[in-house]
């Protein structure tokens, strides 16, 4: 079938997420809020929409009841119309058998029958990771100028940090010389976003390639990327610029949590840059109220939330209710949390099972940011 | 209770003016607590209901109406089997008289005609309650009527629903007679203006009405009748319910439900208010920020001082600025040190010169949408 779509988007959301420990514990981590407002795969889907690819294909494993049914049919960011398609992938049996996704070329490999249908020419390779905004148009323009088969968006990060990323060397032409993963001595700090475009020709034969291989971990960074080096393939690096933050750690959702309060004015994410709004569930609120005694202060509140208490330098989700006399600081309160009486939260992410106690104290430091989840909110 | 198939229809044809606030939009797109039209209200109790099956009664000034629901499902449950249809009757424009609910239904004829409904249940959306139809059907059901009027035994009736009607009602709690309220007394029947009717009965009035006059509507043909020719039967609404027929009043009560034993009775866990989204990021308080005793909206941007308060979506108040006993409606953008006391300021205003906009309790001072001050 002849495809008018040009690109496909396939978005890995399969992964546990487990740095993110008792947040994870029952659902995956791109279902995880953020913001007050969102969840981490509003992102990348809202990233999608707003680059005109409709359609996705997102691959779900890990704990993904909750996640699929928030994918539902993609109307969330408007990828239900009439020329658009979300396909919510989880693995399956087929006449070969049933197996769970091995790793993230894996997971594209066992979908070459969803891509074979939608026949694309190019495919987005995106992980839902990181909170940022982005066109991926702007990509793909520089994907198809180079002529390359595969096109990797990359951002240049500190030296520092270089050794925790896949790490690119580049020539004067912006191909791709050599990928690291995770080098101890950094040859460059230009860091591997995970997001890819490949031609679906050349990917479709990698994937395939790859999978006879027994010594394979099927992973786009430990093999893939390799191999087409190895053979000279042609590999692109588009440079990103603008916020992007990793929320694998309990410490880094709270940080970029916090980052959204790091200006005076709305942070980049929040403000309409350029058109790229973030679409997520509309919540069914009641109007947020602040209350007579109360006191926000520096923060981002979202509607459905009640706040009776103190509230510094803090993200509030919906509906949370902040009883009199408590006190909320430095901190990220997921929705439905009720903040009892005289409690006193610091430095903590509150998760939205938690049951907080009257009068106790929830502290936790900048380098330490205490998590209370679910049952243990003693 | 067996399964019954009903057609919901919002009657807009008899909204009250909400003074300069409606001027030039209905009251059923008019903005209320910071982020609702007023129609969301009725909307969401059909919706809640379960009743899927919904038409629209535009009397006039269809532009916001049309901008609020858009092509939006908002309050449908299946996009399919339900429906939100908007019916205009163009022809009636020139004609205030005859634009009344029962010309545009007639006009719209294929509405009712694609509905299998048994039931017709008329709501307006002036009255804002949280209201299970559910009840009323099934009381209207048993107690074997064709015609049920909801009410609301008011005692508060010397300054609140004034012009809204007075049912007296005979032994069996049916309609003898339909009068307007002139505030004389506390005690009273106020109609909610909100109907269930048999839908062989409401075709039936519909023909009858035109016989007697080409102006009468569904009000007039049931006041015309009752007690006499049709029996009307009646449902006591016991809950929180509130006429918006007045500017004094669209403050008196939006304010009210600042408290929140008012808000308890009418933002219910099991009851709830469905709107547009429009995808606007949560509200952000500035280190400067001092805000108490208001509703605040997303996308509002909060750097002075706010207190009493309706801040709408996307309001921006800047540093040093002291807002009270206002409401101020979306997208306006007010500056830095200003005061604005006892106002109520419409959309997409820019406050920057005005050093002090202060009405009176009781006689906000209004700003007209758009207005650069």
């Amino acid at each position: 079938m002849a495809n008018e779509n040009e690109v496909v988007a396939m978005l890995l959301a399969g992964g546990k997420g487990t740095r993110l420990k008792d947040l994870t514990k029952k659902s995956a981590k791109p279902g995880v809020p953020f913001g007050g407002k969102y969840r981490i795969i509003d992102f990348p889907m809202s990233n999608i929409a707003n680059s005109d690819i409709n359609i996705v294909g997102v691959m779900t494993q890990y704990e993904s009841t909750f996640l699929n049914s928030y994918i539902g049919n993609g109307d969330k960011w408007g990828l239900n119309g009439v020329r658009a398609l979300t396909a919510t992938l989880t693995p399956r049996q087929t006449e070969q058998g049933s197996n769970w996704y091995n790793g993230t070329a894996d997971a594209i490999y066992q979908n070459i029958d969803f891509l074979d249908e939608q026949n694309p020419r190019y495919v987005l390779i995106l992980s839902g990771d990181h909170i940022y905004k982005m066109d991926y148009r702007k990509m793909l323009s520089s994907h198809i100028k180079a002529e390359a088969d595969l096109t990797i968006a990359v951002i240049d990060v500190s030296l520092k940090e270089a050794s925790r990323f896949g790490i690119l060397k580049t020539d004067e032409n912006g191909d791709v010389t050599a990928f690291i993963e995770k080098p101890k001595n950094p040859p460059s700090t230009l860091a591997s976003m995970g997001i890819y475009i490949f031609n679906y020709d050349v990917l479709r034969r990698e994937l395939i390639k790859d999978a006879k291989n027994p010594q394979s971990n099927r992973d786009f960074g430990q093999d893939i990327i390799p191999e087409m080096l190895r053979n000279q393939n042609k590999i692109h690096a588009y440079t990103f610029q603008g916020y992007w933050k990793d929320v694998g750690t309990v410490n880094s959702l709270w940080e970029a949590n916090m980052d959204l309060l790091a200006s005076g004015l709305d942070s980049e994410i929040y403000r309409d840059l350029d058109g790229l709004t973030i679409y997520t569930e509309d919540t069914k609120s009641v109007p947020q109220y602040i209350g007579k005694n109360a006191k926000v202060i520096d923060s981002i509140v979202n509607q459905g939330a009640i706040i009776l208490g103190e509230v510094y330098h803090s993200i509030i989700s919906n509906e949370v209710f902040i009883a009199e006399d408590a006190t909320v600081s430095d901190s990220v309160i997921m929705p439905n949390v009720i903040i009892p009486e005289a409690a006193t939260i610091e430095y903590a992410i509150i998760d939205s099972e938690a049951v907080l106690h009257t009068g106790a104290s929830y502290i936790g430091t900048a380098d330490n940011i205490l998590l209370i989840h679910g049952k243990d909110g003693f | 209770m067996d399964y019954q198939k009903v057609i919901g229809f919002l009657n807009l044809h008899h909204s009250p003016s909400l003074g300069p606030l409606t001027a030039d939009r209905p009251l059923a797109s008019t903005s209320f607590l910071g982020r609702y039209a007023f129609m969301d209200f009725t909307l969401s109790n059909f919706t809640n209901s379960r009743i899927d099956e919904v038409g629209i009664l535009i009397q006039t000034k269809p532009r916001s109406i049309l901008k609020h629901l858009g092509s939006n499902n908002t309050w449908n449950t299946n996009t399919k089997t339900g429906f939100e249809i908007i019916m205009y009757n163009e022809e009636a424009i020139g004609n205030k008289r005859y634009n009344n609910d029962f010309a545009n239904i007639r006009a719209n004829d294929w509405v009712l005609k694609r509905s299998d409904a048994d039931y017709v249940i008329v709501a307006p959306a002036h009255f804002i309650m949280a209201i299970d139809y559910r009840e009323v059907l099934a009381q209207h059901i048993a107690s074997h009527a064709q015609i049920t009027l909801v009410y609301t035994p008011a005692t508060n009736a010397r300054n609140h629903f004034i012009g809204s009607d007075v049912l007296t009602l005979n032994e069996e709690k049916l309609v003898s007679e339909i009068r307007p309220n002139k505030g004389t007394v506390n005690k009273a029947n106020i109609s909610l203006e909100t109907y269930v009717i048999n839908r062989a009965k409401f075709i039936e009035l519909m023909e009858k009405a035109a016989t007697i006059s080409s102006f009468f509507c569904l009000h007039d043909i049931v006041s015309y009748t009752c007690g006499t020719t049709e029996r009307v039967n009646t449902y006591a609404y016991h809950g929180y319910v509130r006429c918006f027929d007045s500017l004094e009043h669209y403050v008196e009560y939006s304010m009210e439900l600042l408290d929140y034993s008012n808000r308890a009775k009418l933002f219910r866990a099991d009851w709830p208010i469905y709107t547009v989204t429009h995808d606007t990021p949560p509200t952000r308080y500035l280190p400067e920020a001092n805000v108490r005793n208001s509703f605040i909206a997303n996308g509002a941007h909060i750097q002075g001082n706010v207190r009493n308060s309706i801040i709408s979506r996307g309001v921006v108040v800047g540093a040093n600025s002291k807002v009270s006993n206002a409401i101020i409606l979306s997208s306006t953008v007010i500056g830095e040190n200003i005061e604005i006391d006892h106002v109520i300021i419409d959309k997409y205003c820019k406050i920057r010169h005005a050093k002090s906009l202060k009405g009176e309790k009781g006689k906000p001072l209004y700003i007209k949408q758009g207005d650069q001050i």
